[in-house]
């Protein structure tokens, strides 16, 4: 399928809307689940509704010299089923995935299988009616789902991150599908990360390349130490342990034990799980994990070890800045995630954008 | 009733990737560079490489570059270092 820089194509006739799905499967622009197929009516609608010129870029996969423009995101939010209203979180993401810290092309091309995911801060939570509750991660809300989707469908279609040819994930990842999930601001017992990052009258999106999503249960833990101390040693599991940035969405129950205590703030949370989530030099060698190699110096440019000062343990991350925590999740169950970030390490760090 | 659809994809033929080296016209006793990018084995798979071309075309292998990290670009100073190089031709190579 050849087509012009803007992707403003000639557009394609088809006899009818179910001839239309079928046809965007053969022509390879699906992630294998069927499309809204992207039609000019609603293409020029989701443009023409935020504002957008068609030929402005919102993107750029930068190793690649691949831009996506405000038209080609508009075509493929459509076919992930976005409405006009969803787009200015698309972009935003887009923006943010594009800042060179973000590492775009590596993330979408490394055998390690990062997941894209697009975190949502502040009022356009609740103007979008996404679920920060019960199945966060899981399905039942448009919003959250087709989001996360359009972002896939532009790495395929438009930076040509095409699965088994340019991506080269070995496993892949479940949130290739999808990954987009908003904080749960009304269960936070700290402010919300629009406010963390200096927006608190704005939305932001934080994204970020992330490995495989890890449960962290624990329904014992009666006080903060303990309920963090379980998700310190997630963290610290030695399948994928790392100098990379981490997530970690604590759940409302989870949160309430932690933050009983209000001298618990966010920033003493980050700082006990960067204390707590390391593992001994030895049980790195074990595994055969290189844990003071020539590569591990050079990429990290400072000597390996904890804050703490102590070189016989590797810490997860850097420092507590490393680490975003946000509440999320149903009201029932102290089932909290981390995500550590994809396996290079810090080959991709976090970014975010005001929506 | 007919549905119009705009195609989602843009394709390759308006990006800039620049243009391609000279074409040899003969491959004999060439100036060979190796650019590792710095995976496991990478070396180990460019320094074959290498190997069997000079065993058939003659040539040895002038410069040597390692980028350490595979998942990142290429640094400037070794792309600098590679363009300022008196060497005919690169090979690159993943390893793992």
């Amino acid at each position: 399928m050849s087509t012009t820089a803007d992707s403003r194509n000639t557009p394609i006739s088809l006899d009818d809307p179910l001839s239309a799905i079928e046809y965007c499967y053969e022509a390879g622009w699906t992630d294998g689940l069927p499309v809204v197929p992207p039609t000019t009516e609603l293409v020029d609608k989701m443009l023409t509704d935020n504002g957008y010129n068609p030929t402005e870029p919102v993107g750029e996969h930068l190793t690649t010299k691949r831009t996506c423009t405000a038209h080609a995101a508009a075509a493929n939010s459509v076919m992930a089923g976005c409405l006009p209203e969803h787009f200015p979180v698309v972009v935003a993401a887009l923006r943010a995935m594009s800042k060179p810290g973000f590492n775009y092309h590596g993330s979408t091309a490394s055998t390690g299988g990062a997941a894209h995911m697009v975190v949502v801060s502040g009022p356009i939570v609740e103007q979008l009616e996404m679920n920060a509750s019960g199945n966060l991660f899981g399905s039942g809300n448009r919003a959250n789902a087709v989001i996360g989707r359009a972002i896939r469908l532009i790495h395929m279609n438009v930076f040509h991150m095409q699965p088994n040819v340019t991506d080269r994930s070995t496993q892949g990842n479940p949130g290739k599908y999808t990954l987009c999930v908003p904080e749960r601001i009304e269960k936070s017992p700290w402010p919300g990360l629009n406010v963390e990052f200096g927006h608190p009258e704005d939305s932001i999106v934080v994204v970020f390349a992330a490995g495989g999503f890890h449960n962290v249960e624990n329904h014992f833990a009666a006080t903060p130490e303990q309920a963090l101390l379980t998700v310190a040693d997630s963290m610290s599991c030695l399948d994928s342990l790392t100098h990379g940035q981490s997530i970690v969405v604590l759940s409302p129950e989870t949160a309430e034990i932690v933050a009983a205590d209000e001298s618990w703030t966010r920033r003493r949370v980050q700082e006990f799980l960067f204390e707590n989530a390391w593992r001994l030099n030895e049980d790195l060698e074990r595994v055969g994990r290189p844990w003071d190699s020539d590569s591990v110096r050079e990429q990290y440019e400072a000597p390996v070890a904890g804050s703490d000062g102590l070189a016989d343990r590797y810490h997860r991350g850097l420092s507590p800045d490393d680490i975003l925590v946000f509440v999320g999740g149903g009201d029932a169950g102290a089932h909290s995630s981390f995500l550590p970030s994809w396996s290079r390490g810090r080959n991709s760090l976090m970014q975010y954008e005001i929506v | 009733m007919t549905t119009q659809l705009y195609s989602p994809v843009i394709d390759d033929q308006q990006r800039d990737t620049g243009s391609l080296a000279p074409r040899f016209t003969s491959l004999g006793n060439l100036k060979i560079g190796l650019l590792s990018n710095g995976k496991h084995n990478a070396d180990v798979l460019l320094r074959f490489t290498a190997d069997l071309f000079i065993e058939r075309h003659g040539g040895a292998v002038v410069l040597e570059l390692n980028k350490r990290d595979a998942s990142r670009p290429c640094p400037d100073d070794l792309v600098g270092a590679v363009t300022k190089a008196d060497v005919d031709f690169m090979i690159t190579a993943v390893g793992d």
